[in-house]
């Protein structure tokens, strides 16, 4: 009987611990982490029953379990840490998709408006009110690129103070897990492992926290306690011990102790302190560079344009936007690593060519205990430059349309730094141009033609190239306000041949320095007038071996006789070319022939790659005297006749040297210009006298550079003679009459004009050449870029000039206000890939994108993590109508067990009645 | 499967939540009327938004530009419009005056006047203005009056030849102006002509002037064309007593007329032309001769063993004989101004002939060259350095005190096949004026009057073309602008095609997720309600 009770209150109790429970579940059936728990029963020790065997003696409550799935919460961490991740970065995209694309707030309004003004201006270069809205349009512009940077700036900032905010929850978090698994360890009951229930909800729900905030592994230790590690094994939690996670001023991401710390930037692996990391250095670093490089390719080209200007006032225009490569700027662009003391290495970073520009930082270290460096792209890790540190400074290493200059400063192995041209460009950039007077809509150039032209010869309107030569310094034809220096005249000195002139005194034009001369016209097509090279020069032929110089004499030949030799001695040419790709060299040499003529030189040395070779030869005949003109005078240019005969005599058409010494000269022109075999060789010529001394000369001119072999053949009894000089300072050469059948006879020899491409440059041997003059004599090659280019078209006759000023006044003109309109879908960026708002609308089309992956995949992540919390909660979630039938089950079984004592006392109290 | 309680309320709420999200989007979406509300909606159509509009604004400023050159051209043409007209009847006129022989001198007098104020009325159509004050035949210069008179008839361009464009769509651009020269000074002649200026360098205050000169002998005027003539003043010294004076040489350096005495404001007639010159104009700096002149002369005999100098200018050498004594420099200087041998074969006669030839003149002095060139005694030998005085061996001695003329103010008279529209008037005017009474006189003005008509009739030719450009211009302009407006249009549809709400979608879909949304709530309702402590 006493079994009886003593199993019933044993069934008592355990429903009672069976209802504790289920009333524990009810009331924490809306819990944050809780899992349901239930007891687990078995049966009491039973005793023997004699013979009978054993009987039960009640029931007992075993342990007291939560319903859990392990596996379940470990996946439910990774899909939280997952998702938030996902979901931050969303969020934070989502503050900038919407600022770039709307039109009020992005650039592209901003683009469209500072546009539009130009084309107004264009339209009106004179109205100032036009020119006002420009600037207006300029200021706004740039004033919307320093908001859009102040934008990325502050999200930026934002999130490095809610990285700290994080990283100190994430530090709570992690000291409550290690808190509780000390809880946890100390209050498993010792013998049958019986563990905080409660306490392990508590610390499942912390860890499911802390998952939010970063990527976490957790490893179980066995004794209760567990393990937290993130990334590549940094440890968060061991056993009862807690690491701090710490933010530093640049946005990185520390953990550990004081002296033991790692950093884990780049492991976080999700959660929102990695969402925020990412964020900051990925997307929003490219649109920071990215609205960097665009505000830097509109003020460089934009500035670049209005340099090569006049403004109103007839003044060389000025930038528009402040100077991308200002000492402070370039300076500016160049973060130092942690470099071994002292601090004192200067660098800057100048931007040659924003068409170059990446939207990339560039790293560039000092190899550990070497002088050699190497410059990275960081978005492909690419090698863009290396090599050695001179240690003399400053050194200059150019790459991507950049030119860093280390200044000075004790630069050694292991520096390292950080270069970055774009980042912070969209923020300095400001418009510093306010008098709309100041906007160059003309270019500095005009073009006119002689009104007296004969021929259909048309001279293009002209246009700046540049304002500045290869090495950035000022041209010299830009060189003085209010001037062209010096103005051009454009002479045709035939249908086929011109030479340009200094026209400083339009009464005198000179030769320009180095000359432009015989230059080949080809009718009927765009023929450009100068070079588009700015590194091109020029060597002009002026070796002493030239032409007919002193001491060349007259020599007698029979009649036929082979020509006289021009002379030319045997010299070497050495050309060095420097490709400006590669950098790499090389070297040709091209030897002279003895005697050979200008034209065959010229022939020889065009077919050198970059090298180009203009010859010609030019004579003049002069002092003619002929006191007997009759048979057998004759003159000889290259073989040709020039005076005609008849029957044996002096035919009657052709004029008397003596009595008519002006038509007789103009007879010789005429048939030298009707010569066919000279006409082939670019012969023609002119009559007409001396300016000082007023003596008749012929003129002639050769193009094709050949010898000019001349001949006079006259009676030797009489005075019968002529000079020939080769129209320049050099002697006069006296032919007289030998006799018939007898020739005296001079060669003079041409000369050739060399243009070498950028990175060309020759050196002869011997070095004071006598076909070239002294090729060590520093102005040896000379510039010939001008800075500016005009074409000629057409069919210009002989003597049509065309003229090339200085546009004073221009008040009307807007060429170059033309040339602004244009950059607007220029193709000035990339490569010659990308214009301003083309670049813009990439940089949207990016943001939008990853915004919207961003969106869909934190939906999905949302699923995941609904589905998994679901899967979850339909394993340790609180039923309550399981709980409600519980309690009413355990209820009854304890109204059963409550029965059975009654059945006890029964039993006891009809005992007892029968006693 | 087992169903937390908490399950049921998560789900009921996260149903709720999406249906609430969708509706409020759907709303917005309707509220702004667009579909696409930020980049990540769509991106790629987000970029086509951003580019749409950019052409957008960009194809809105074309049309304004296209308008703009529009107005522009709508100027010009009225005033090309009122110059024909004007010269239609400058024709008429010229026509009558052609009746020389009923016309009397008075009758030409006011013609001549109707003709003066036509002209001035021309001058002001060509230098019309724009709204801008602009001038709109200057060129580039819009500041700079274009046409001025120069007194004299003569009238001169201070434009240039600058052409204003105005971009009127991505590829295209119109020229919006035309330069005054193209238009008005370089119309083709019917006869060679030429035009007068004087150079910008002259230095005489004030300025001289050269009227605007005529063609009295087109035979002789068109033997000489092409070639171009200056008229440079020489320093009064070059005549003597000083006078002011001029040389005229062609454009290859050929010598004119040399030294003739300058009297203000009378004609000046050469190679067919006529034009002359008022004012003072300045004289140059006239030639330092080079000079070398003799040292002490010892006597010295060379008969029979004849020695040699040479002397150079200007890179210009001749070999001078001595063959004979000389006692002092008159007599050094006879032989080498010699033009006998006194030693026979020695070639000393042709020393007269050669120091012609270098342009030396030799007195008892010494040795001279007035063109103001230095001269070169040379290859000589011991002995003729005894008689010269100075070194005569090897390179010898130089002169260097020449000096080459300094010219003075210089006028040039171009030859042209064009002619000005107002030189054509002022020439007509200028003959009527000038008219006499005889037959010879008529004559010539005859002559004049044929060739204003036919320069009149070239003059118009030529503006007709340009009207015709004018109108193929506009026409561009016509054609361009629809061309905008069709893209404009087309741009507008693909834009409302991307970026627009259909709101009838919209609004449908609006409908079913109020429908969800409601229907998620009613769930909740009723799953909430159920629970078994409801029946404890």
């Amino acid at each position: 009987m006493s079994g009886l009770l003593s199993n019933a209150i044993s069934g008592l109790r355990v429903s009672q611990n069976a209802m504790r429970v289920t009333g524990h579940n009810i009331s924490n059936a809306n819990t944050e982490g809780y899992s349901r728990q239930r007891t687990d029963n078995i049966t009491r020790p039973e005793q023997k029953l004699g013979s009978a065997g054993y009987v039960g003696s009640g029931a007992q409550t075993e342990s007291i379990t939560r319903i859990v799935d392990q596996f379940v919460v470990g996946q439910l961490r990774t899909d939280t840490t997952n998702f938030h991740a996902l979901e931050k970065y969303k969020s934070n995209l989502e503050k900038i998709d919407k600022l770039f694309a709307d039109e009020s707030t992005g650039l592209s309004g901003g683009l469209k408006q500072f546009f539009a003004a130009v084309q107004n201006g264009a339209d009106n270069p004179s109205s100032s009110p036009a020119r006002q809205l420009i600037v207006t349009e300029a200021e706004s512009l740039s004033n919307r690129m320093n908001t859009l940077y102040d934008r990325l700036v502050s999200i930026e900032d934002n999130n490095r103070q809610e990285m700290n905010s994080i990283a100190e929850q994430a530090n709570g978090l992690a000291r409550n897990i290690a808190e509780l698994n000390k809880a946890i360890v100390d209050k498993t009951v010792p013998g049958t492992g019986n563990q905080p229930n409660d306490l392990l909800d508590r610390r499942d729900q912390k860890l499911k926290e802390l998952s939010e905030l970063v990527g976490i592994s957790v490893v179980n230790q066995g004794n209760g306690s567990v393990n937290v590690f993130m990334g590549q094994g940094q440890a968060i939690v061991v056993g009862t011990d807690s690491n701090r996670f710490n933010i530093t001023n640049r946005g990185e991401v520390i953990i550990g102790q004081d002296t033991r710390s790692y950093n884990v930037t780049e492991q976080l692996n999700g959660g929102q302190l990695g969402a925020l990391v990412d964020f900051n250095s990925g997307i929003l670093k490219t649109a920071k560079n990215e609205l960097g490089r665009i505000s830097l390719a509109l003020a460089s080209t934009f500035n670049d344009q209005q340099l090569r200007g006049l403004d109103l006032d007839g003044d060389y225009g000025q930038r528009l936007f402040n100077d991308i490569n200002s000492e402070e700027l370039i300076a500016q662009r160049v973060v130092s690593g942690a470099n071994a003391a002292p601090d004192d290495r200067q660098l800057s970073l100048r931007i040659d060519d924003v068409n170059q520009l990446t939207t990339s930082d560039y790293r560039f270290q000092i190899l550990d205990n070497s002088n050699n460096y190497v410059i990275t792209r960081q978005s492909d890790n690419e090698v863009v430059q290396q090599g050695l540190i001179t240690g003399g400074y400053p050194q200059t290493l150019e790459f991507d349309g950049l030119s860093l200059t280390l200044e000075g400063g004790s630069f050694q192995g292991g520096d390292s730094f950080t270069l970055k041209p774009t980042t912070d460009a969209a923020r300095y950039i400001e418009t510093t141009l306010s008098r709309p007077e100041d906007l160059a809509f003309a270019f500095p150039i005009r073009t006119g033609s002689d009104s007296g032209n004969e021929g259909g010869g048309l001279i293009s309107q002209g246009e700046v190239l540049s304002k500045v030569d290869a090495n950035g310094e000022v041209l010299p034809a830009f060189s003085q306000e209010g001037q062209l220096s010096p103005p051009l005249i454009v002479r045709f000195t035939s249908e086929t041949t011109y030479e340009i002139l200094d026209n400083s005194n339009p009464a005198d034009p000179q030769p320009l320095e180095p000359p432009i001369r015989e230059q080949i016209f080809i009718p009927g097509q765009e023929n450009a007038l100068f070079p588009t090279d700015p590194g091109e020069t020029r060597i002009t032929g002026e070796g002493a071996r030239l032409g007919l110089p002193e001491g060349r004499n007259p020599q007698v030949i029979a009649a036929g006789g082979p020509a006289q030799a021009n002379g030319y001695p045997v010299e070497q040419m050495r050309f060095q070319s420097v490709d400006p790709e590669t950098g790499a060299t090389s070297t040709q040499t091209v030897v002279s022939r003895p005697n050979g003529s200008a034209a065959a030189l010229a022939d020889q040395l065009s077919r050198v790659p970059g090298v180009s070779a203009n010859a010609f030869t030019s004579a003049t005949i002069t002092d003619m005297s002929f006191e007997d003109f009759s048979s057998p005078v004759q003159i000889t240019v290259n073989g040709e006749a020039l005076v005609e005969y008849q029957s044996g005599a002096i035919a009657p058409n052709v004029p008397d040297a003596q009595a008519e010494p002006v038509a007789f000269q103009e007879y010789l022109a005429e048939r030298i210009n009707s010569n066919e075999n000279l006409q082939t060789l670019g012969f023609r010529a002119q009559s007409g006298a001396n300016p000082i001394t007023g003596e008749l000369e012929l003129n002639m001119v050769a193009s094709s550079g050949a010898d000019m072999d001349i001949r006079l053949q006259a009676d030797n009894a009489t005075q019968n003679e002529f000079s020939v000089n080769d129209s320049t300072d050099n002697p006069y050469v006296r032919l007289t009459g030998q006799g018939a059948g007898n020739e005296s006879t001079v060669t003079v020899g041409g000369r050739v004009d060399l243009t070498l491409a950028d990175g060309v440059t020759m050196d002869t041997a011997p070095s004071n050449s006598q076909l070239f003059g002294d090729s060590d004599a520093s102005d040896f090659a000379q510039s010939s870029y001008l800075g500016y280019q005009a074409t000629i078209k057409g069919q210009p006759k002989a003597g049509d000039n065309f003229t090339i000023d200085f546009n004073s006044d221009a008040t009307n003109d807007n060429r170059n206000a033309l040339a602004m309109a244009a950059l607007e879908t220029a193709n000035i960026m990339g490569e010659g890939q990308l214009g301003l708002s083309d670049a813009y609308g990439q940089l949207v089309e990016q943001v939008g994108t990853e915004s919207a992956s961003a969106r869909t995949n934190t939906e999905a992540a949302r699923s995941l993590v609904e589905q998994t919390q679901a899967t979850r909660d339909s394993i340790s979630g609180v039923n309550l109508d399981e709980e409600a039938a519980n309690l009413i089950k355990f209820e009854q079984a304890y109204n059963a067990n409550s029965r059975v004592i009654s059945v006890a006392r029964d039993m006891f109290d009809t005992l007892l009645n029968s006693i | 499967m087992r169903v937390s309680t908490s399950q049921i309320y998560n789900i009921a709420d996260v149903g709720m939540r999406n249906a609430q999200a969708a509706i409020n989007k759907t709303s917005e979406q309707i509220s702004t009327g667009k579909r696409v509300l930020s980049p990540a909606d769509d991106p790629v159509a987000a970029v086509s938004i951003l580019r749409l509009n950019q052409n957008l604004g960009r194809l809105e400023q074309y049309q304004k530009n296209v308008d703009e050159a529009q107005s522009k051209l709508d100027q010009e043409e009225v005033a090309l419009d009122s110059i024909v007209s004007l010269l239609q009847r400058m024709k008429e006129l010229a026509v009558n005056a052609g009746n020389t022989g009923v016309m009397t001198p008075t009758d030409y007098q006011s013609m001549a006047a109707e003709v003066d104020s036509r002209l001035s009325e021309l001058l002001d159509l060509q230098n019309t203005r724009d709204s801008a004050g602009q001038y709109i035949f200057a060129g580039y210069q819009g500041d700079t009056k274009p046409f001025v008179s120069d007194g004299g008839g003569k009238f001169s361009y201070h434009g240039d030849e600058g052409q204003q464009r105005i971009q009127v769509s991505e590829s295209v651009s119109v020229a919006v102006s035309d330069s005054g020269k193209d238009l008005f000074v370089d119309v083709p002649s019917g006869h060679n002509t030429f035009n007068t200026s004087a150079s910008p360098a002259n230095k005489g205050v004030p300025p001289a002037e050269i009227s605007i000169g005529e063609v009295v002998d087109q035979e002789a005027y068109d033997e000489f064309y092409p070639r171009d003539m200056t008229v440079t003043f020489n320093a009064p010294e070059a005549l003597s007593p000083p006078k002011p004076n001029y040389t005229i040489t062609d454009d290859r350096g050929r010598v004119l007329m040399d030294k003739a005495p300058y009297s203000q404001g009378e004609p000046i007639e050469i190679k067919g032309a006529r034009f002359y010159i008022t004012g003072q104009p300045l004289g140059g700096e006239p030639a330092v001769p080079g000079t070398l002149d003799f040292g002490a002369v010892a006597a010295t005999d060379f008969t029979g063993s004849p020695e040699t100098v040479t002397l150079t200018v200007g890179g210009r050498s001749e070999t001078l004989v001595l063959d004979r004594p000389v006692s002092n420099a008159a007599d050094l200087a006879a032989a080498l101004s010699s033009s006998t041998e006194t030693t026979a074969g020695s070639g000393a006669d042709r020393n007269a002939e050669r120091l012609a030839n270098l342009g030396v003149t030799v007195d008892a002095t010494g040795l001279s060259v007035p063109t103001g060139q230095n001269l070169t005694v040379g290859s000589g030998t011991a002995n003729t350095d005894a008689v010269f005085g100075f070194a005569t061996q090897n390179d010898g001695s130089t002169s260097n005190d020449g000096a080459l003329a300094e010219p003075g103010d210089t006028f040039q008279v171009n030859a042209s096949n064009n002619q000005g529209l107002l030189t054509t008037l002022s020439r007509f005017s200028e003959a009527m004026k000038n008219v006499k009474g005889n037959p010879e006189s008529k004559a010539e003005l005859s002559d004049v009057v044929g060739q204003t008509l036919t320069n009149l009739e070239n003059s118009m030719t030529h503006l007709t073309a340009a009207q015709g450009e004018l109108g193929a211009r506009q026409n561009t302009l016509e054609s361009t602008q629809e061309l905008l407006s069709e893209t404009k249009i087309h741009n507008e549809e693909f834009l409302a095609d991307i970026e627009s709400l259909d709101y009838a979608e919209a609004s449908t879909r609006l409908q079913m997720e109020s429908m969800v949304l409601s229907a998620a709530q009613q769930a909740f309702v009723k799953v909430s309600g159920l629970s078994l402590f409801n029946y404890l």
